[in-house]
């Protein structure tokens, strides 16, 4: 046998197949040194033609075999964006659904270079994306504010126009009028800013009620107890993967807290105003108003927030997770798979605690 | 690793009518010393005098990629290749009486076994020239057959058994067919433009198995498509000995052990319904046969046609002394 096999060396080393197994190789080389910007793209070139391949198209087992390294490298962290799309327009060219390849995980014992790689994002462009993302938030937060005001002002003109047509028999108008009024300031409006047809922006700061540290003190903090499953390892490790999932939720939770809330207790508040003046025009206790609006608008302001927050949340969520799973493995697939089950069981518990927020935010 | 010799062998047991994965019987000449055999580069070995033996190189799943480098890197230059493969018989049998069946009837039976079952074995032998004494033997053992589990004819499976494939060995130790078909792919067996000839004895059950290997999904509906697969994967120059057998007087009837008897070729390694073994049987019947009676107008006129899936109008009437079977095994 050892004869043989010198013999088939001797006389063959010479010769060489690049293209039969190359491919593979090509990545594997590319992917440790940074050249993936330039061999993805010629990968792609020679998968291509499989399609109209009558032995090559997929799911040739060789053709496939490709495709799911390609799959595992587009599921790298910070990937950039041109390679993603280099591999997702081959995978369409070839009619070949991503999800449905199974990703190889070849590349998880091989270590690439990291410093000026063009292969990857480098986190002084993530950071700087992450400020263009609060800056945008910021906007949001004034053009909300400044619709809520408004719809306010709208809705103090209704009581005039009712009392047009109130009956003789009511005993004291001038009463009832008082009690409108009171009923459609909020607490945190005072009379001077209504007479002005548009208040400074210096005093809707000031007066903002959707701070970040107004918010976070309505978090129920006992109320949070993240679930962990038994199938992500010993108990050791559940206390650990406990720990890291209650630093991200509270993490995920403080990102998306102001918008969530903010917005879905602006709309409650609007929607709840017509529902009041349309369904209780004619209700004469004061109590059983206050006490409607008070349920109306808890419940819409809950059940909004829990529905708008689910997808940021869980974007938030994978990040912050990622993050720090990273250092505790490098296996992509392992810490993909993690995730997935963490933000599957905690998930719901972080919609429930944002939209509790939402509803104690609502208290007159 | 089986045992290559066994004092006493059991006498296989009686061969039933159409029955399927097995060849006529005849008990193996005994075996020849294992001795590492020298590249044959394109001699013309002697006529009647036996070739110098090869050693058979067994492939499982700790080898295969350095067994299919060695391929890889002989292809070239022994672009003749022999080939067989062993399976666990066939689950669905005829309705009609075998002569009656049409080439359409023979491939759809053909297409509903081979969908249904797993391949267990596949031998290939490599060669300089027609004339050249095979250089290398592959016997490629496969892992995806587990009989407790998968369909089967339970003589056929039992019969490889006797014959020393140990089906345990190839459960724990064998190449999944997944990883051997981008193996093939890239090998220079397939897809190599007409570089690579092969020769075969009644192959189209073997044929169907690598396609449905090589393609990752079932066989296609139609058998014209089949051919045309066969085509692409394995070049126009595909030889069917038990075709060709047909065009040399009547002399030449039955299994591969059989016509071997018939031209005196011995078997050179191994032992029949091993698929490696059988592949190098093949090998020199082809020779023998190219020489005693393809000489004058040579074999090309025979390439591409598969035995039991001849088109109708190329089907001799009445000259065939033996009714065609269903099943190469």
């Amino acid at each position: 046998m050892c004869n043989t096999i010198t013999k088939i060396m001797q006389h063959y080393a010479s010769i060489c197949f690049p293209i039969r197994q190359s491919c593979l190789l090509i990545c594997f080389q590319a992917y440790e040194k940074g050249l993936m910007i330039a061999v993805i793209p010629f990968t792609s070139k020679i998968l291509e033609p499989c399609r109209s391949s009558i032995a090559y198209r997929p799911p040739n087992p060789w053709t496939m075999g490709i495709l799911s390294l390609l799959a595992e490298i587009y599921n790298l962290p910070n990937l950039k964006m041109n390679l993603k799309f280099e591999i997702e327009v081959l995978f369409k060219n070839l009619d070949v659904d991503l999800k449905d390849v199974n990703p190889t995980s070849l590349l998880k014992d091989r270590v690439c270079e990291v410093e000026g790689n063009p292969d990857f994002s480098n986190k002084d462009v993530a950071a700087s994306q992450t400020q263009i993302s609060s800056g945008i938030s910021r906007s949001t937060n004034h053009v909300e504010l400044q619709s809520v005001i408004s719809s306010t002002s709208h809705a103090v003109s209704l009581p005039n126009v009712l009392n047009q047509y109130a009956t003789p028999h009511l005993p004291s108008n001038s009463m009832v009028e008082d009690d409108n009024v009171a009923f459609m300031m909020p607490k945190h409006v005072s009379s001077h800013t209504l007479t002005q047809v548009s208040p400074s922006e210096t005093a809707l700061a000031s007066q903002s009620p959707f701070s970040l540290t107004q918010l976070v003190k309505l978090i129920p903090h006992d109320e949070i107890r993240c679930k962990i499953s038994s199938k992500l390892g010993s108990l050791g490790r559940q206390l650990q993967y406990s720990k890291i999932m209650d630093t991200a939720l509270d993490k995920a939770i403080k990102e998306i807290l102001c918008p969530v809330v903010e917005k879905s207790v602006g709309t409650a508040i609007q929607n709840t105003k017509k529902l009041i003046l349309k369904d209780y025009a004619l209700e004469s206790d004061n109590n059983t108003i206050k006490s409607s609006v008070h349920s109306i608008a808890r419940t819409i302001a809950g059940n909004l927030a829990y529905a708008n927050c689910k997808e940021p949340l869980c974007v938030a969520l994978t990040d912050h997770l990622q993050s720090q799973i990273q250092t505790l493995t490098s296996n992509n697939k392992t810490i993909k798979q993690l995730i997935d089950v963490l933000i599957n069981d905690n998930l719901d518990l972080g919609c429930r605690i944002i939209k509790s927020v939402a509803m104690c935010k609502v208290s007159p | 690793m089986p045992s290559e010799f066994v004092a006493a062998r059991k006498k296989p047991p009686p061969e039933l009518l159409f029955a399927a994965g097995r060849k006529k019987q005849q008990p193996p000449p005994p075996g020849m010393a294992f001795v590492p055999s020298e590249f044959a580069a394109a001699g013309v070995g002697r006529k009647r005098q036996p070739a110098p033996p090869v050693e058979i190189r067994r492939v499982w799943a700790h080898n295969v990629e350095e067994e299919f480098r060695i391929i890889r890197n002989a292809i070239d230059h022994f672009p003749y290749v022999s080939m067989d493969t062993e399976f666990p018989g066939v689950i669905h049998r005829p309705t009609k009486h075998p002569a009656l069946l049409t080439a359409g009837d023979r491939y759809d039976l053909l297409r509903r076994n081979v969908d249904a079952l797993h391949l267990i074995q596949v031998g290939i032998t490599l060669a300089a020239s027609p004339t050249a004494a095979p250089a290398l033997a592959f016997e490629i053992n496969l892992s995806d057959f587990d009989q407790r589990v998968h369909r089967h004819a339970a003589e056929s499976v039992q019969l490889l058994a006797e014959h020393g494939v140990d089906l345990a060995a190839h459960r724990r130790h064998g190449v999944r067919a997944s990883a051997l078909a981008p193996l093939l792919m890239s090998s220079g067996l397939v897809c190599s433009h007409g570089a690579v000839k092969w020769v075969t004895f009644h192959s189209a059950y073997d044929f169907a198995y690598l396609v449905k290997l090589l393609m990752g999904r079932k066989l296609p509906r139609s058998m014209a498509e089949f051919l045309n697969l066969v085509r692409v994967f394995f070049g126009d120059e595909v030889y069917d000995v038990k075709h060709m057998m047909r065009h040399c007087g009547g002399e030449l009837y039955g299994g591969l052990e059989r016509v071997a008897a018939a031209l005196q070729v011995k078997r050179a390694a191994g032992r029949c319904h091993q698929a490696a073994s059988d592949s190098l049987l093949t090998w020199d019947v082809f020779r023998r046969m190219r020489e005693l009676y393809f000489l004058k107008h040579g074999v090309e006129a025979y390439q591409g046609v598969l035995f039991g899936l001849e088109l109708d109008m190329d089907m001799p009437s009445n000259k065939t002394p033996s009714l065609p079977l269903v099943a190469a095994r």
